[in-house]
C-alpha cells in the first residue's frame, strides 16, 4: 500500500459479501468545507476496522454518513447490500458522550432500543443485565447515571449498543473522554463483546495503540480534506490481550500508522 | 430532627437581625408607627386575627383562587408552549402574544375579564392565571427548544418515532426548568389572586388589607400582609416538594432510595423465581 | 398519576371558565313575582352602603321577593360599563359618570340617589392656615387617584383659581400615609373621599372640610340603569329599590340595630372601633335624605350643578340635557311602605338579639 496523495484504493468485491461498503464517496459542507474526498474501502462480515487520524480530518463525518446521520455528497455507501439514505435499524452506534437518559437506571438506559419498539419485555430485560453483566457492571443495574462513572456510563452506552441487536457496530471515539487506565479497561471490554458477538464493527479513534489493539485492519486518514493515506492488516491472532501492545510486530504497525499520518501530514503542508 | 434544626438556624438568624433593625428604626425614628407598627403589634393582631372569626373566609377565598389560578395559567402555559416549541411558525405566531399578555396592567383588562366571566371568584382566578401563565410558557418553552441534541441524534438513530422522541426525551428533559417555571409562576398565581381581589372582590385577603389600611388599624393590615407571606411560602414549598418528587434525578438522595427500592424488588422477584442476583452496590452519595 | 393530573386540569379550568360562587349572603328561594336583582357598588360589603346588609338581616329582600347579588368594583372601574356588557343590573355611579356616558350617547338613567351629600369633597388639617379652596393657591394637594383631578379642577375653576398655580400629588388611601404626608407639611390638603376623612378624624388626625357647597351637595352614589333593563325588570328593581328604602329608612331611627347588624357581617370593619364608629356616622349622615318621604329623591338642581362642574373641570365641552338623566317615576312605588312597620321589624330585631 502506498502512502501519499492517492487515495487507497481496495479491490472492491462484487461478490455482494461486503457488510459495509463505501464507494468514492464525498461530503462537503455548506461553505465549500471538504471533509471527506473520494473516500473507498469495505468491511467484510466479523472484520472488526478501525480508522485512525488527526483531529479534524474528517473520520467521524465519515462515520455519521456510514450511519446515514448525514446526507452523501457524491458517492454510494451501503449496508447489508442496501443503500444508506437514513438512520437504520440494522446498525448500532455509539458516540463519545454516552448520553444516556438521567432518570433512568443502567438496566432501564441499556434496555431503550428494546423499548422504543415496544418490545422491552421479560426476556429482553434477562438480556439487558447479562449485557451489563458482561460489560462489567454487576451490582449497578439499578444504578443511576449520576452515580456512576464516565467509564461505567460509557459501559452502559455498549449494552445498550449491543441491545439493538443487530451486527454493524459503528463506533465513534467511544472512549475518547474516560482516562487511559479506565480505556484500556474498556478497550479489552470491547474485544469481549466484539468476540462474542462476531458484529462486523467500525471504530473511529485518535489513538493508535487501540485501533490496533482491536482491529483486524486500520484505516489511516489525512486531515481535511479526508482521504485514505495507508491501510494496514493487522495479524495478531485472536482473542487479543492488553499485553500484546509491548511486543515488537505490534509497535512495528503503530510506527507504520504513525508515519502515514506524518507523510500525508507534510505533503499538506508542501502541497 | 437534628437536620431539620440545622436548616432553620440561618433563616431565624437573619430574622432576629431583621427584628432588631426594625426596632432601631422605630426609636430612631427614621420611620414612624403610623406607617410601619411594631414587630410585636403584628405578633399580635396576627395571631388575635387567626383566633378570631375574622379571616378564615378570607383566607379560604385568596387560597382557592391562587391555586386554581396558578393551575388554569400553568396548564396555558403548557398548552401554548409545546406547539410553539415544535414548530418555529407557530412559535412566531404566539411569542408576541405572550409577551404583550405579560405586560399588559391588569387593571386595563379586568373591565374585559370581569364582562367575560362575570363577577365571582373566577374574575380572581383568570387575574392569578395570566400572571401565573408567563413563567410556565417561557420555561416550558425553553426547556423543549433545549433539549440535548446528543440526545435527540441517539434517538433518532433508534429510529424513535417524533411522538416518542417528545414523550421520552423531550418531556423529561424540559421538567427542570420547567419547574423553576412553576416555582416562580406559583408565588406570582398569590399575587394575581390579591390584584384580582383589589379590583373586584367579596372577600379575600386582598379586600381585608384594603378594609383594615382604610380604617387605619395598622397593625392588622401588616398581620394580613404577614399572611400572604405564609401563604406564599407554603404555595412555595409545595411545588419545591413536588419538584424533588418529580425531578428526581437531580437528587442524590431520592436517587440513592429508588435504587434501594428497584434492587429490592428485583431480588423479591428473582428470589421467588429461584434466580440468584448479584447484590446491588451501594450508592455514595 | 398524569390521567388524575389531567383531569384534575380540566376540572379547574371548568371552574375558573364558569361557575360564579353563590355571593349573595341571601337565601335561594325562587321568587315568585319579583326576580334576581344583580347590582354593582363600589365596595366589597361595607357598612358604608349599610341598607343591602340590613334589607338581608331583616328579611325586606324576602318581603319584597327579590334575589340579590352584590358585585363589587374598584372605584377606578367605570360602573357604568357594567351595565353596557349587561353583567349588572344596577350599578351605583357617580353623577359626572352618568352624564358622561350619556354624552356619548348611552341611555344610562338614574332612578335613586340614596346618599345626598357628596362622598368626595376637599380637607385640610385643622388649624390650617387654609380656611376655604382659594387658600390652595401655591400649595400642594394630595389626591386619592388620577381621577380626582377632574373634582379638583372643577373646584379650582369655579373659585376662580388657575389650576397651574396648584401642586398635586398622587398619595392613594391608605390612611397612615395620608395621616403622615399630612402632619409631615409634604401636602397641604387633600382631596378623597368621607370615608377617609373620618377614618382619619377617628384616629386622631383633625381635619377641616373645605370642600365647596355646590360640590358637597352633589348626589355620592346615585344608580343608574339601562331602559331596556329597567322596562324589563320594573318589579324586581321597585322590590329591590324598596327594600333598600326600608333599610335605609331603618338606619336614620335605629342606629343600634344597625349597629348590630353591620358588626356581625362585617367584623372586618371594626377591628379600630373609633374608626368604625365614626364610618357607621358617615354613612348614615350621608344616607340622610332631604325629603324622609322621598328616599332616593333625584334632585334636578344639584344634577345641574354637577354637570356644571364637568363642564368647568374641561371633561364636558358643553351642558347636556340633564333632565333626560333623570328618572324618578319609581320614587313614590319605592317609598310606599309603612315606616311604622318597619321600624318594629328594626325594634324586634334588637329584642330578639
Amino acid at each position: 500500500m502506498t502512502n501519499g496523495e492517492h487515495a487507497a484504493r481496495e479491490p472492491i468485491s462484487h461478490d455482494g459479501s461486503s457488510k459495509i461498503s463505501v464507494q468514492d464517496s464525498v461530503k462537503e459542507f455548506e461553505g465549500g468545507v471538504l471533509a471527506v474526498d473520494h473516500v473507498s474501502f469495505e468491511a467484510r462480515p466479523g472484520e472488526f476496522v478501525s480508522v485512525v487520524g488527526p483531529s479534524g480530518c474528517g473520520k467521524s463525518t465519515l462515520l455519521r454518513l456510514i450511519a446515514g446521520l448525514i446526507p452523501l455528497t457524491a458517492g454510494r455507501i451501503s449496508i447489508n447490500g442496501r443503500e444508506v439514505t437514513e438512520p437504520r435499524q440494522d446498525v448500532a452506534l455509539m458516540f463519545q458522550r454516552p448520553t444516556l437518559l438521567p432518570w433512568q437506571t443502567a438496566v432501564q438506559n441499556a434496555l431503550l432500543p428494546r423499548t422504543l419498539h415496544r418490545k422491552a419485555d421479560a426476556a429482553a430485560e434477562r438480556e439487558a443485565l447479562e449485557l451489563l453483566e458482561l460489560v462489567g457492571l454487576s451490582g449497578f443495574e439499578h444504578t443511576y447515571p449520576r452515580h456512576l462513572s464516565g467509564g461505567m456510563q460509557q459501559r452502559v452506552a455498549l449494552a445498550r449498543l449491543l441491545m439493538v441487536g443487530v451486527d454493524v457496530l459503528l463506533l465513534d471515539e467511544p472512549f475518547a473522554a474516560v482516562d487511559q487506565i479506565t480505556r484500556e479497561r474498556l478497550n479489552l471490554e470491547l474485544l469481549k463483546v466484539h468476540e462474542r458477538t462476531a458484529a462486523t464493527a467500525l471504530l473511529v479513534t485518535h489513538n493508535i495503540t487501540e485501533a490496533v489493539l482491536l482491529a483486524d485492519r486500520v484505516i489511516v486518514m489525512t486531515p481535511r480534506p479526508g482521504r485514505i493515506a495507508d491501510v494496514i492488516d493487522v495479524p495478531f491472532p485472536r482473542p487479543r490481550v492488553q499485553e500484546l501492545a509491548a511486543e515488537r510486530g505490534f509497535q512495528e504497525l503503530v510506527l507504520r500508522a504513525q508515519r502515514g499520518l506524518r507523510h500525508s501530514e507534510e505533503a499538506r503542508a508542501d502541497g | 430532627m437534628a437536620r431539620v434544626a440545622k436548616r432553620l438556624w440561618p433563616p431565624l438568624l437573619f430574622l432576629v437581625l431583621l427584628l432588631a433593625v426594625w426596632e432601631l428604626a422605630l426609636a430612631l425614628e427614621w420611620v414612624t408607627e403610623t406607617i410601619l407598627p411594631h414587630p410585636k403589634d403584628i405578633f399580635v393582631s396576627f395571631f388575635d386575627l387567626l383566633f378570631s372569626d375574622i379571616v378564615w373566609d378570607d383566607i379560604a377565598a385568596t387560597l382557592w383562587e391562587s391555586v386554581a389560578g396558578f393551575v388554569l395559567g400553568a396548564a396555558l402555559g403548557l398548552a401554548l408552549a409545546i406547539p410553539s416549541g415544535l414548530s418555529p411558525t407557530m412559535r412566531q405566531m404566539l411569542n408576541p402574544y405572550a409577551v404583550a399578555l405579560q405586560v399588559t396592567p391588569r387593571i386595563a383588562i379586568a373591565p374585559l375579564i370581569i364582562a367575560w366571566v362575570g363577577f365571582g371568584y373566577s374574575s380572581k382566578i383568570w387575574v392569578a392565571a395570566i400572571i401565573a401563565f408567563f413563567p410556565v410558557y417561557v420555561n416550558a418553552l425553553t426547556g423543549i427548544l433545549t433539549v440535548d441534541e446528543d440526545a435527540r441524534e441517539m434517538f433518532r438513530s433508534l429510529g424513535a418515532s417524533r411522538g416518542q422522541t417528545f414523550l421520552r426525551l423531550m418531556v423529561p428533559g424540559s421538567l427542570p426548568v420547567l419547574f423553576a417555571g412553576l416555582k416562580t409562576a406559583a408565588g406570582l398565581s398569590l399575587v394575581g389572586a390579591v390584584v384580582g381581589e383589589f379590583i373586584s372582590a367579596q372577600r379575600g385577603l386582598g379586600v381585608l388589607v384594603q378594609q383594615f389600611s382604610s380604617q387605619l388599624a395598622i397593625s392588622d393590615a401588616f398581620a394580613v400582609i404577614l399572611m400572604l407571606m405564609v401563604l406564599g411560602l407554603l404555595l412555595y414549598g409545595v411545588m419545591e416538594w413536588l419538584e424533588r418528587a418529580t425531578v428526581f434525578w437531580l437528587h442524590d438522595g431520592r436517587l440513592a432510595a429508588r435504587t434501594r427500592r428497584r434492587a429490592a424488588r428485583a431480588r423479591k422477584k428473582h428470589a421467588r423465581a429461584g434466580v440468584t442476583v448479584p447484590k446491588q452496590e451501594e450508592v455514595r452519595t | 398519576m398524569r390521567a388524575a393530573l389531567v383531569i384534575a386540569v380540566a376540572a379547574l379550568v371548568l371552574a375558573g371558565c364558569g361557575g360564579d360562587d353563590d355571593e349573595s349572603g341571601g337565601d335561594n328561594q325562587a321568587a315568585q313575582g319579583g326576580g334576581e336583582i344583580v347590582y354593582s357598588l363600589p365596595t366589597p360589603p361595607s357598612l358604608l352602603f349599610y341598607p343591602p346588609l340590613v334589607a338581608e338581616e331583616l328579611g325586606f329582600f324576602e318581603e319584597e321577593n327579590v334575589d340579590v347579588e352584590l358585585a363589587p368594583a374598584a372605584e377606578e372601574i367605570s360602573s357604568t360599563a357594567f351595565l353596557d356588557n349587561g353583567d349588572a343590573d344596577l350599578a351605583f355611579a357617580d353623577v359626572d359618570e352618568i352624564i358622561l356616558a350619556r354624552s356619548k350617547g348611552g341611555e344610562h338613567q338614574a332612578i335613586f340617589s340614596p346618599q345626598h351629600t357628596n362622598t368626595a369633597g376637599i380637607v385640610v388639617p385643622a388649624g390650617s392656615d387654609i380656611t376655604d379652596i382659594n387658600g390652595v393657591v401655591g400649595k400642594t394637594v394630595g389626591l386619592d387617584s388620577e381621577e380626582s383631578t377632574r373634582l379638583l379642577d372643577a373646584m379650582l375653576d369655579a373659585a376662580g383659581v388657575n389650576k397651574d398655580d396648584v401642586d398635586t400629588a398622587v398619595v392613594g388611601t391608605s390612611g397612615a400615609l395620608i395621616a403622615k404626608t399630612l402632619e409631615d407639611g409634604d401636602i397641604d390638603a387633600y382631596v378623597g373621599n368621607a370615608s377617609d376623612f373620618t377614618a382619619l378624624a377617628a384616629n386622631g388626625v383633625d381635619l377641616e372640610n373645605i370642600t365647596p357647597d355646590d360640590v358637597g351637595r352633589i348626589d355620592g352614589n346615585p344608580l343608574a340603569v339601562l331602559p331596556d333593563t329597567l322596562q324589563e325588570k320594573r318589579d324586581a328593581i321597585v322590590g329591590f329599590l324598596r327594600a333598600w328604602a326600608k333599610a335605609q329608612h331603618v338606619g336614620q331611627v335605629n342606629r343600634e340595630a344597625v349597629e348590630q347588624i353591620v358588626r356581625e357581617k362585617v367584623p372586618a370593619e371594626w377591628r379600630n372601633e373609633a374608626s368604625g364608629e365614626a364610618a357607621l356616622d358617615l354613612a348614615i349622615g350621608l344616607m340622610a335624605p332631604d325629603d324622609p318621604e322621598r328616599i332616593g329623591d333625584l334632585r334636578a338642581d344639584v344634577w345641574e350643578t354637577g354637570q356644571d362642574v364637568l363642564v368647568r373641570a374641561g371633561v364636558m365641552e358643553e351642558k347636556g340635557d340633564v333632565q333626560g338623566a333623570l328618572n324618578d317615576e319609581l320614587i313614590a312605588e319605592i317609598n310606599d311602605f309603612d315606616r311604622a312597620e318597619v321600624e318594629q321589624a328594626a325594634e324586634d330585631y334588637m329584642a330578639g338579639n
